[in-house]
């Protein structure tokens, strides 16, 4: 159960839209926590039970896919679900980002139902994992 | 080799309708398209810092540009009445936001802008080319005097007219740019 999430992105207005898409998407209840960085979201996940981490791509220091790498590279945090929204999403980097391990990658703007169709396949595979 | 998949007049005019339409759920009208010699953002120190409390009149005139990294050089600008900004930013934050500050204007359009840029390369290169995008400005008033020419294209949108530009010699040279799917060494 997602009780925690992180959104990652430089921009106030990005992290609102994507807060109200994840309380639309049912996650209300969640604790959903900013970040303005990939730096910042790091330390927020290192320090913090964290069950989702929402990330943009284009962000100064720390950009979302070192954040991956970073994330999916730890031995302790490797299994943090990751998902990328960005408007530099097309085919060629969704495949590179789902290949160095998020499990989903979404177009800017995005909308709750791109959101709740992601996070259900994401139960779906770690129902069929556990 | 760079692929071009379609003019970037029409790549910049698709983005800005389905960004427009799909942030701010605006309906845009293309009012007039051409190359001209317009002001040239960038130079000028942002004077749209945003850091004001309290809602003031919004500027008569807003710009915005981002760069365009790669594999194209270039920079895409929005320059836009404030009044228009502020409802743009006021429809995304809320109706608790009827007022927005300057600071949320500049957020969302810093982040409309990065939507449509991104927009704009898909649609240009297509799903198969990577590009890098840089980070948005803003300013205050007119943009200042470039010597460099760009594709303009003005809109309207929710009864104000605004423009998006595009600058770079790749973009601007449209005789480069075939107009059926051919591979374009640039």
């Amino acid at each position: 159960m997602i009780q925690t999430i992180i959104i990652a992105d430089d921009s106030s207005t990005a992290r609102m839209v994507t807060r109200r898409c994840l309380e639309i998407a049912g996650y209300q209840q969640a604790r959903i926590l900013d970040a303005r960085d990939g730096r910042e979201a790091l330390v927020m996940v290192k320090s913090q039970g964290v069950d989702l981490l929402v990330t943009d791509l284009n962000m100064p220091g720390m950009d979302g896919t070192s954040l991956l790498r970073h994330i999916k590279s730890s031995p302790r945090l490797h299994n943090l679900p990751v998902l990328v929204i960005s408007s530099m999403g097309n085919a060629a980097r969704q495949e590179e980002l789902l290949r160095l391990g998020a499990f989903a990658v979404l177009d800017k703007p995005v909308s709750p139902a791109a959101i709740v169709r992601a996070l259900k396949e994401l139960e779906a595979t770690e129902e069929r994992e556990a | 080799m760079i692929r071009i998949l379609r003019p970037p007049r029409e790549a910049l005019m698709a983005a800005v309708a389905d960004t427009l339409e799909g942030m701010a759920f605006e309906q845009v009208e293309l009012i007039e398209s051409g190359v001209d010699a317009p002001p040239w953002p960038g130079v000028e120190p942002e004077t749209f810092p945003g850091q004001e409390k309290g809602p003031p009149a919004p500027p008569a005139r807003l710009w915005f540009c981002l760069p365009l990294s790669a594999p194209l050089r270039g920079l895409v600008a929005v320059e836009l009445p404030g009044v228009y900004a502020a409802q743009i930013a006021g429809a995304l934050y809320g109706p608790e936001e009827q007022s927005p500050q300057r600071e949320a204007v500049r957020d969302t359009m810093g982040e409309l802008l990065n939507t449509l840029a991104g927009r704009f390369m898909q649609e240009l290169l297509g799903p198969d080319q990577n590009f890098e995008l840089g980070f948005p400005r803003a300013g205050e008033g007119e943009m200042l005097s470039p010597d460099a020419p760009a594709v303009k294209l003005t809109f309207s949108a929710a009864g104000y007219p605004f423009q998006a530009l595009l600058f770079g010699d790749h973009f601007v040279r449209e005789d480069t740019f075939i107009l059926q799917k051919e591979e374009v060494q640039l």
